[in-house]
């Protein structure tokens, strides 16, 4: 059987997206549980209240936009922007 | 009432700290100076702004090439990043701590999330004690390093950049001659 047929583009965009964002939570939870864990007195755990409710809003306020993104024309979109800016002829 | 308990954390939690010994006292509970946090927050407030400077200078360009929804979205992107980064900062200078006790004195330094160096010093070993404040902004701002000489060919122990070096010297001093 030939795996490679089974990969799409759309499959490794998802897949790198998933790994960028296993990462990121991962390093969010390792901030969290330093403020708690080793943080001697209340500022570091106000610190951490603060930190997961930001936490919260900004990544519902990314997780809305990227839904709010249309993936198909994504890809046109970005190979204008690149023709735009790498393929422009400058006169004096 | 369970929400009352994890309420109480952000008041009652007292001085503790990994190792304490019973009926041992924290005196004191030192950090960086605030100006070497505040700098920091300055440079992650110059990196909040370049996205609102980006849509102000293109926003005839993003709305002309229906770029705004994509736009809108890498910005959020660039702040959530940008939070973990302030948070990362204060994580690391709110774990940068000298502990003075009624019997010991603890540095314990972040380096890193996974690597941090603690230091212990007796209050009686302690020989002589020095601080130095350089230059105009830590004489302004009243904070600047001091310096423990302990007994023997040890090395000397370290506060670096504390408020108030002087006041915390004649804290340990007192300490110290209330020991011998």
């Amino acid at each position: 059987m030939d795996y490679m047929n089974l990969i799409s583009i759309k499959l490794v965009f998802y897949a790198a997206i998933l790994l960028v964002l296993l990462g990121y939570w991962v390093f969010n939870f390792t901030i969290l549980y330093h403020l708690a864990r080793f943080g001697i007195g209340t500022q570091p755990k106000k610190i951490a209240a603060i930190f997961f409710l930001g936490l919260i809003c900004l990544f519902f306020a990314s997780t809305v936009l990227f839904a709010g993104l249309d993936l198909n024309s994504l890809k046109d979109q970005l190979s204008g922007l690149l023709k735009l800016f790498f393929n422009t002829t400058y006169s004096l | 009432m369970i929400l009352k308990s994890i309420l109480n954390i952000f008041k009652e939690s007292k001085n503790h700290f990994e190792g304490e010994e019973t009926t041992e006292e924290v005196v004191l509970l030192i950090r960086r100076h605030p100006f070497f946090i505040i700098v920091r927050l300055v440079f992650f407030t110059i990196l909040i702004l370049i996205p609102i400077a980006v849509g102000i200078v293109f926003s005839s360009f993003l709305h002309a090439n229906n770029l705004l929804s994509l736009f809108l979205f890498v910005s959020s992107v660039w702040y959530l990043f940008i939070w973990s980064g302030i948070f990362y900062a204060l994580t690391m200078y709110t774990l940068d701590v000298w502990i003075v006790t009624d019997r010991r004195i603890i540095d314990s330094t972040q380096h890193g999330f996974f690597n941090r160096t603690i230091s212990e010093l007796h209050i009686t070993r302690i020989q002589d004690i020095s601080v130095q404040t350089e230059g105009v902004v830590q004489t302004f701002l009243k904070f600047g390093n001091l310096q423990i000489q302990t007994a023997g060919t040890e090395e000397k122990f370290k506060f670096s950049q504390i408020p108030n070096p002087t006041k915390v010297k004649d804290e340990i001093m007192k300490l110290s001659s209330a020991k011998i």
